[in-house]
């Protein structure tokens, strides 16, 4: 129990902390990005009435929400590049494997929105002559990606969260510089949960900053 | 692209994979059992008038919120023995670190679920002459463990999946084994791929389940 805490090995190391920090921003960044412009299309793809492609795109979001994010990434970083036949970085394995993991969960909340936007707005349009394009451009994608933001923001916090598991192939990001660094400094009490109140240090916000949003548009819906 | 694909290696190895689909299976029930008690305990611990208790409870569940479950992991795994000066199993490790994580998920579950609970229900409670005790085990716990319970089911099947992490320190469960038999058999593709259906097999009707189930709820609260 007399273990001395030595906090001095944080401050002599902050910038492997922050590298790390910086890799994982750019891997949720691209992540986010790619999941979100994904999402959009599977979401539509899964409302359209073309029997084929809605069910595919069904089996494709279950697989990706029914099977464990450390699996997807294992299975791109040793299976995709034997497919395919090229070889992959870890960094681009992660970034595909984490894509297609929030392409899944994002699709389904812009599906909830898109059908939560009243009926009566779409024939409005169609009233008005727009096409079916139109409609979903100027009517429909406004009115869902606004209700759905909350749940945008907590999947994407769920996503950073889930990004620590790039550590297990070998990307230097937060997670893995900071065991290696508890390991070659012997000092995991301090290294260790410094790395869980950074990742909370960001999360953290974020999470109230949805819980307002969604506070406030509960408010605006009730008006 | 002319890849050869030979699934005996599956089957001869299967009881290995079985073996680590039983760890993982014990794993995520002692840690859904576990969470269901300490998360009511803590639920009500939020909820409760005492400030400090209040707080303390608040700042646990948001932290175990907003860190990766494999930094808790992980910092159970190499931390909590050094704080604590004693050896751990991996496997109770394992097995705390998801029952910590779920906990905190089912304490806020529990909250909303006693917080829906109708105010006049629980005044009719004190005026039938229910002590706080009895108005808690009869009247909110019920009602409140009733509507939450799709909740609770999709996060029992979130931790299924993320035990998976625990075959990053060692744990021979599921995604252990799977990773082990890929290396020794140089047939990740073969191996990796049954190990995510697997885990699709198992989580998906659960998922289905409990749309069907939260389908129903919502039709008996609209009558």
């Amino acid at each position: 129990m007399a273990y001395k805490f030595s906090f001095d090995v944080i401050w002599g190391n902050l910038d492997v902390f922050m590298a790390g920090l910086v890799t994982t921003f750019q891997i949720v960044g691209i992540s986010v990005v790619l999941g979100l412009t994904l999402g959009i299309i599977v979401a539509i793809f899964r409302l359209s009435r073309n029997f084929v492609l809605s069910k595919l795109t069904a089996a494709y979001i279950e697989f990706f929400r029914c099977t464990p994010v450390l699996v997807q990434l294992v299975w791109v970083f040793y299976c995709l590049p034997i497919i395919l036949g090229v070889e992959l970085s870890g960094f681009i394995s992660c970034i595909i494997a984490l894509t297609l993991y929030a392409g899944a969960v994002y699709a389904e909340a812009f599906r909830s929105g898109i059908q939560a936007v009243a009926k009566d707005q779409i024939e409005a349009g169609i009233a008005l002559g727009l096409s079916s394009a139109q409609r979903t451009r100027y009517i429909v994608l406004p009115q869902a990606v606004r209700a759905v933001i909350p749940v945008l923001l907590s999947n994407s916090v769920s996503l950073f969260k889930e990004s620590s598991l790039v550590s297990t192939v070998g990307v230097s990001d937060l997670m893995y510089r900071s065991r290696v660094l508890s390991t070659v400094a012997c000092r995991p009490i301090e290294i260790l949960t410094t790395t869980a109140v950074i990742y909370f240090i960001i999360a953290f916000p974020i999470t109230l900053i949805t819980r307002a949003i969604e506070i406030r548009l509960a408010k605006k819906i009730e008006r | 692209m002319g890849y050869h694909w030979e699934f005996y290696v599956v089957w001869k190895h299967f009881d290995m994979l079985l073996s680590g689909l039983i760890v993982s299976l014990e794993l995520t029930g002692v840690s859904v059992g576990l969470a269901l008690i300490f998360g009511f305990l803590f639920a009500i611990f939020r909820l409760s008038r005492n400030f400090v208790l209040s707080k303390l409870t608040a700042a646990y569940i948001e932290f175990f919120r907003c860190t990766p479950v494999l930094v808790q992991v992980v910092w159970v795994f190499y931390v909590l023995p050094m704080i604590l000066g004693i050896r751990i199993s991996s496997f109770v490790c394992g097995v705390l670190a998801l029952t910590l994580n779920l906990t905190a998920f089912y304490a806020e579950a529990y909250r909303s679920g006693i917080q829906a609970v109708a105010k006049d229900q629980i005044e009719v409670g004190i005026a039938l002459g229910l002590s706080s005790a009895q108005r808690t085990r009869y009247i909110v716990l019920p009602q409140a463990v009733r509507m939450i319970i799709p909740v609770l089911v999709t996060m029992a099947v979130g931790t299924f999946q993320q035990s998976s992490l625990v075959s990053t320190v060692a744990i021979a469960d599921l995604m252990y084994q799977g990773r082990l038999l890929s290396f020794q058999t140089y047939r990740p593709l073969e191996i990796l791929t049954t190990v995510a259906m697997i885990y699709l097999i198992i989580a998906f009707p659960i998922t289905q389940l409990v749309r069907v189930v939260e389908v129903r709820l919502a039709k008996k609260i609209e009558r």
